[in-house]
């Protein structure tokens, strides 16, 4: 019985596995929300730099009403974001705590009334460097 | 003796490689994400965001309301107009008294020149979307990268994107993005 000869095999998984390897970047996080990002046209590609928080505002999955916050890998009150940053930050190295970010990855349905509240947080903690995610429009 | 020796080979079992190489694959399909990151980079002000110490000419108010209707210094605007409004407030063509005021400032590369002190102020309600919140922003976005277009083709004769970074920090100078929420 002729056989189909599986040498070239290795190979071929080889080169997807370099394929995704190229394409993909690693994930820090889970979010353990729903957040869909608004879109627009000047949004630039991060620097990947180090020193960087994420801040996730968006829906429950369970379908509960109302928006949630999570820091990082953790849910948080939306009055403990700033303690939460500073203790992320806090477990920097200096060089990193320099150019320290914060990445605020906020569903595009969510109220300003939180997104100012995060944001006077973050000010009162000295974390003035942020970034608004985003999805970039291609038109 | 010898000879008999060289003459088996020794060869290692490659039929594993496959498996080896599926298990790496599945492993970086699982611990990579396929969105990339774009974002929109904004440093909050140190200074109080209140405008009192601020010449009224030289703030532009964008404020949002609960329903996300937009109006600029106070009035009922569409955002279509937002690019036109900041442009005309910080070039202030005319030197008009009631648009932004320019100061004379030493640029390194550019030397003396007319620089707008026009603020961007926005204002948003407790119930304004943060979509509509990011389309304004994006739109005002838009308009400084225009406005350094322009200065750039005007005094380099290149694109703000094709500027070496010298360059691109004195047309930075020349158009400051002052945005105060």
């Amino acid at each position: 019985m002729p056989t189909v000869s599986t040498a070239a095999l290795p190979d071929i998984i080889f080169m997807l596995l370099f394929f995704f390897m190229m394409t993909s970047t690693i994930r820090r996080h889970t979010a353990k929300l729903n957040v869909k990002l608004p879109t627009a046209q000047t949004v630039e590609k991060r620097t990947d730099a180090e020193g960087v928080c994420f801040v996730y505002i968006g829906q429950s999955r369970s379908g509960a009403a109302g928006m949630l916050v999570q820091v990082n890998e953790d849910f948080v009150e939306l009055n403990k974001v700033g303690v939460a940053v500073t203790a992320v930050k806090s477990k920097l190295t200096q060089a990193k705590q320099d150019k320290f970010i914060v990445s605020l990855k906020i569903h595009k349905d969510a109220r300003m009334k939180m997104v100012k509240d995060v944001k006077a947080q973050l000010k009162q903690v000295g974390a003035m460097q942020i970034d608004y995610s985003g999805t970039h429009a291609t038109f | 003796m010898l000879r008999a020796r060289r003459s088996i080979r020794h060869e290692i079992n490659a039929g594993s490689i496959a498996d080896i190489a599926f298990l790496l694959l599945i492993f970086f399909l699982l611990t990579s994400t396929m969105d990339r990151n774009y974002s929109m980079r904004r440093d909050l002000p140190a200074i109080s965001t209140d405008n009192s110490a601020v010449a009224e000419r030289n703030v532009l108010t964008l404020s949002l309301n609960n329903v996300d209707e937009l109006s600029i210094n106070g009035k009922p605007a569409t955002f279509d107009k937002v690019n036109t409004r900041i442009k005309e407030f910080i070039l202030n063509p005319a030197n008009d008294k009631a648009l932004s005021e320019k100061v004379i400032k030493t640029v390194k590369l550019l030397g003396e020149v007319p620089i707008s002190a026009g603020v961007v102020s926005i204002k948003t309600d407790d119930n304004t979307s943060y979509s509509a919140y990011y389309r304004l922003n994006d739109m005002i976005n838009k308009t400084f990268l225009e406005l350094k277009d322009q200065k750039a083709q005007k005094v380099f004769g290149l694109s703000y994107g094709k500027l070496d970074e010298y360059r691109r920090k004195a047309i930075d100078e020349s158009v400051p993005v002052n945005i105060n929420e």
